[in-house]
């Protein structure tokens, strides 16, 4: 079965290619397509869905497929319906106009012509409301039939939405059955879902290590299959603008081994989290040991405390390097985290070396780029402290990252003369 | 301290200096709506006047950078600000935003003059001239009053003689002229902005020096002669991803258009007719107006000799670089039968001897 490798950075143009080329196709009248997210557990599918849609800013349903006990919850219950009718006095159609135009001028009665008629306007009545509407002078058609009525979670939505059905295929196999015609065309029988909503589904991989249920080819054709992977650059990019310890995005930066399917990003961010208030990692670490051997397993927590006994937790922070008023004092910080020459550490040195180039992004965003922040970068990108591919890699993140705040950075004859090293 | 816009008081001795005798004053709407202001501009039939004061904001007056204190960028530069002024502060040039500080204009803007036609098209704010033909131009009327508001009557009342204001497609966004009152404006109108005529006059009297932007950029330590390492490295950045074309935009805007012609045509092959890539920036696109690379696009290796020579240009260098490309385009389709030998025309053999004739 055909499907793609993103990370989540990946996927979210993916998926925004996905919405527009769907408004694309619903304004010729054709069926939106639907995607298909599949990865290991905790690694942000259902987070990464929900911040498309705040992106997109649409509206957002988010239905566990597995927790759905109920049929009638996900397609909506039958309802009996009574064909009902009103008379309403409506002004002539042009058509009856003509008509009477037609007639009444071989009658020379063209001046008598009424310019309203009396007519029946009839709708389908959900059993429970026949009464009221009797009241309010509705009569019976004398027709009745069986229909569907939405579901409560979709009754009430106005258009412009993602509808995730959430670890879909965890759910019993009447449900990913009674799911195939949603997804193929949005529609289930006598209810339809509104203009500009888009379905995307998530599911764990069905390689054995899941609780899952195989799809069939017959309704993997029906979506877009996208395979979610882990990637540490986009997690930390993510994690500085998260605001994720420090100390941490350092350590998982420089041990991207150990994120697995059984200790995943989400384990791992719920264990950053839940030591973030010590000041002093040094003061705590039987605790820090215990609460990452309760969340993230011994290896990892044992790691973790070879990097604080290491002091590597006190690494110089980007925040400090970018915007510390002593430039003097921070380069020569830095000088002595990375080293030079045979004591140089290139682990470190890219450690220090991406959260820069991801922090000045997320300092971008809110605050204005001084003069005096681009002359530091212009400093740490040409000077000795970074490889010359690290130096060219935290220029192109940087840039890239907000072309308009860091234009000047690129016009400097140093920075244009190492980007051709 | 003066002000940037280009709507500034008409000052009548100074435009009488520039050789306009018979200005007509006329409002023009600085944005669409009907609350926006009307700015003065002085309009007239005399061509002549016209491109003189283009001239005089247009034509370099100095080269020497190193006697020149402080620029003034003239509105709707085509290169960016932050370029002008990276290369600026290379020799200890600042910039200013007020004219009558500085001791030099940074000329160098597509769009000095625009030209607008009928009722649609705007006014241009950032254009210090314009010519405006076949339009129409409003006249004090209280049908006017009623449509066009308090904004309208103010000017009417305050400016003196007869107000006319140009019709153009920011009125006629939200008035049709049949709702007003007006009249035809000459066929060719020429309108000079507040500013033109104050920057013109200061440069008549030699208060301000003329600088062109290129001069400012080809003299900057930024910019790199193309070499084949450097043409090198500019194809892996094309070919790697959108990431790396960014900064090969950035890189593209510091190389020396001028220089090494044969490597410029190579570098035309990858990168002619590619400048939408990086559409949302001013000095690629500056670079690709200055540096003909899409009309060398679509020249093939002896084009580019031919083009070159004409040019004179070519040197033993470049057709040795041109030269084996063009050999190896050569296109025979009776190899079966015959063997070729080829060699270059004796009229293109001076260019594969040394120079001091070995």
């Amino acid at each position: 079965m055909a499907e793609v490798n993103l990370n989540i950075e990946e996927l979210e143009g993916f998926v925004d290619h996905i919405i527009s080329n769907n408004r694309f196709l619903q304004k010729d009248g054709k069926n939106p397509v639907a995607v298909e997210v599949v990865g290991e557990s905790g690694i942000g599918k259902t987070s990464a869905v929900m911040q498309m849609a705040q992106k997109h800013n649409l509206d957002f349903v988010k239905l566990n497929l597995a927790q759905i006990e109920e049929l009638g919850d996900l397609v909506g219950f039958p309802v009996r319906q009574f064909q009902m009718y009103k008379e309403k006095t409506v002004k002539m159609s042009e058509k009856e106009i003509l008509n009477y135009n037609s007639r009444a001028a071989a009658s020379e009665d063209l001046a008598k012509m009424p310019t309203t008629v009396t007519k029946k306007v009839g709708q389908w009545v959900d059993e429970m409301a026949v009464s009221d509407y009797l009241k309010s002078g509705y009569k019976m058609g004398g027709k009745n039939r069986m229909s569907y009525c939405a579901p409560e979670w979709i009754a009430d939505k106005k258009q412009g939405g993602i509808l995730l059905l959430d670890d879909w295929n965890r759910a019993d196999v009447r449900f990913i059955q009674a799911c195939m015609e949603l997804v193929d065309r949005q529609t289930y029988i006598s209810w339809t879902l509104p203009q500009d909503w888009h379905i995307i589904l998530t599911a764990n991989p069905d390689n054995g290590d899941y609780m899952v249920n195989s799809v069939d080819s017959a309704q993997k054709t029906r979506y877009i299959s996208a395979n979610l992977k882990f990637d540490i650059n986009v997690w930390a990019k993510w994690a500085e603008g998260a605001g994720i310890d420090s100390r941490c995005i350092n350590f998982l930066l420089m041990h991207p081994e150990l994120v697995t399917q059984e200790t995943n990003a989400r384990s791992i961010s719920t264990f950053f989290n839940a030591i973030s208030s010590f000041e002093k990692f040094e003061e705590n670490l039987s605790l820090i040991q215990m609460i990452g051997e309760g969340s993230v397993g011994e290896e990892f927590s044992s790691l973790f405390t070879m990097f604080i006994n290491n002091k590597l937790d006190r690494l110089i922070t980007p925040k400090d390097l970018l915007t510390h008023s002593d430039e003097k004092y921070i380069l020569g910080e830095l000088r002595s985290c990375v080293g030079k020459d045979d004591t140089y550490r290139a682990d470190i040195a890219s450690c220090i070396a991406t959260r820069l180039a991801n922090f000045s992004i997320v300092y971008s965003k809110e605050n204005t780029i001084s003069q005096k922040i681009t002359d530091r970068l212009i400093a740490l990108c040409t000077k000795d402290y970074f490889t010359d591919d690290l130096k060219y890699l935290v220029v192109r993140s940087i840039f890239n990252g907000n072309k308009q705040k860091f234009n000047k950075m690129m016009m400097n004859p140093a920075i244009i003369k190492m980007t051709i090293k | 301290m003066a002000k940037k816009t280009i709507f500034q008081d008409i000052d009548d001795n100074a435009a009488k200096r520039l050789g306009i005798e018979e200005g007509v004053y006329y409002g023009v709407y600085s944005t669409s709506g009907p609350f926006a202001d009307i700015y003065d501009i002085l309009g007239t039939e005399d061509d002549s006047a016209f491109y003189h004061i283009n001239d005089l904001l247009t034509t370099e007056t100095t080269n020497n950078l190193t006697t020149l204190n402080k620029g003034f960028i003239l509105p709707g530069s085509s290169v960016s600000a932050d370029r002008i002024k990276e290369a600026c502060k290379e020799h200890s040039i600042t910039l200013t935003n007020d004219y009558e500080a500085a001791d030099f204009i940074i000329s160098g803007c597509e769009t000095l003059i625009s030209d607008i036609t009928g009722t649609s098209d705007n006014f241009s704010v950032r254009s210090l001239l314009t010519h405006f033909t076949n339009g129409y131009v409003l006249i004090p009327s209280e049908d006017n009053d009623d449509h066009l508001g308090r904004k309208f009557v103010e000017y009417c009342q305050n400016t003196p003689e007869l107000s006319r204001v140009i019709y153009d497609g920011r009125i006629a966004e939200y008035h049709s002229l049949s709702q007003l009152d007006y009249d035809s404006g000459p066929f060719d109108n020429y309108l000079i902005s507040g500013l033109a005529l104050n920057l013109a006059d200061l440069v008549r009297n030699e208060e301000l020096a003329v600088v062109d932007v290129d001069t400012i950029l080809s003299s900057s330590s930024n910019v790199q002669v193309l070499t084949t390492e450097l043409l090198a490295t500019m194809t892996n950045m094309w070919e790697a991803n959108s990431e790396d074309r960014e900064i090969l935009g950035s890189l593209l805007c510091t190389i020396d258009h001028t220089k090494t012609p044969a490597l410029m045509w190579q570098l035309s092959q990858l990168l002619g007719n590619q400048e939408y890539q990086w559409s949302r920036n001013k000095d690629v696109k500056y670079w690709y107006n200055v540096s003909d690379i899409n009309e060398l696009a679509q020249l093939n290796a002896e084009q580019a000799i031919e083009h070159f020579i004409s040019k004179e240009v070519m040197d033993r260098d470049n057709f040795k670089i041109l030269e084996p490309i063009c050999r190896e385009q050569i296109y025979i389709s009776n190899r079966e039968l015959y063997s070729f030998t080829v060699q270059v025309k004796p009229e293109y053999r001076k260019y594969l001897k040394k120079e001091n004739n070995e």
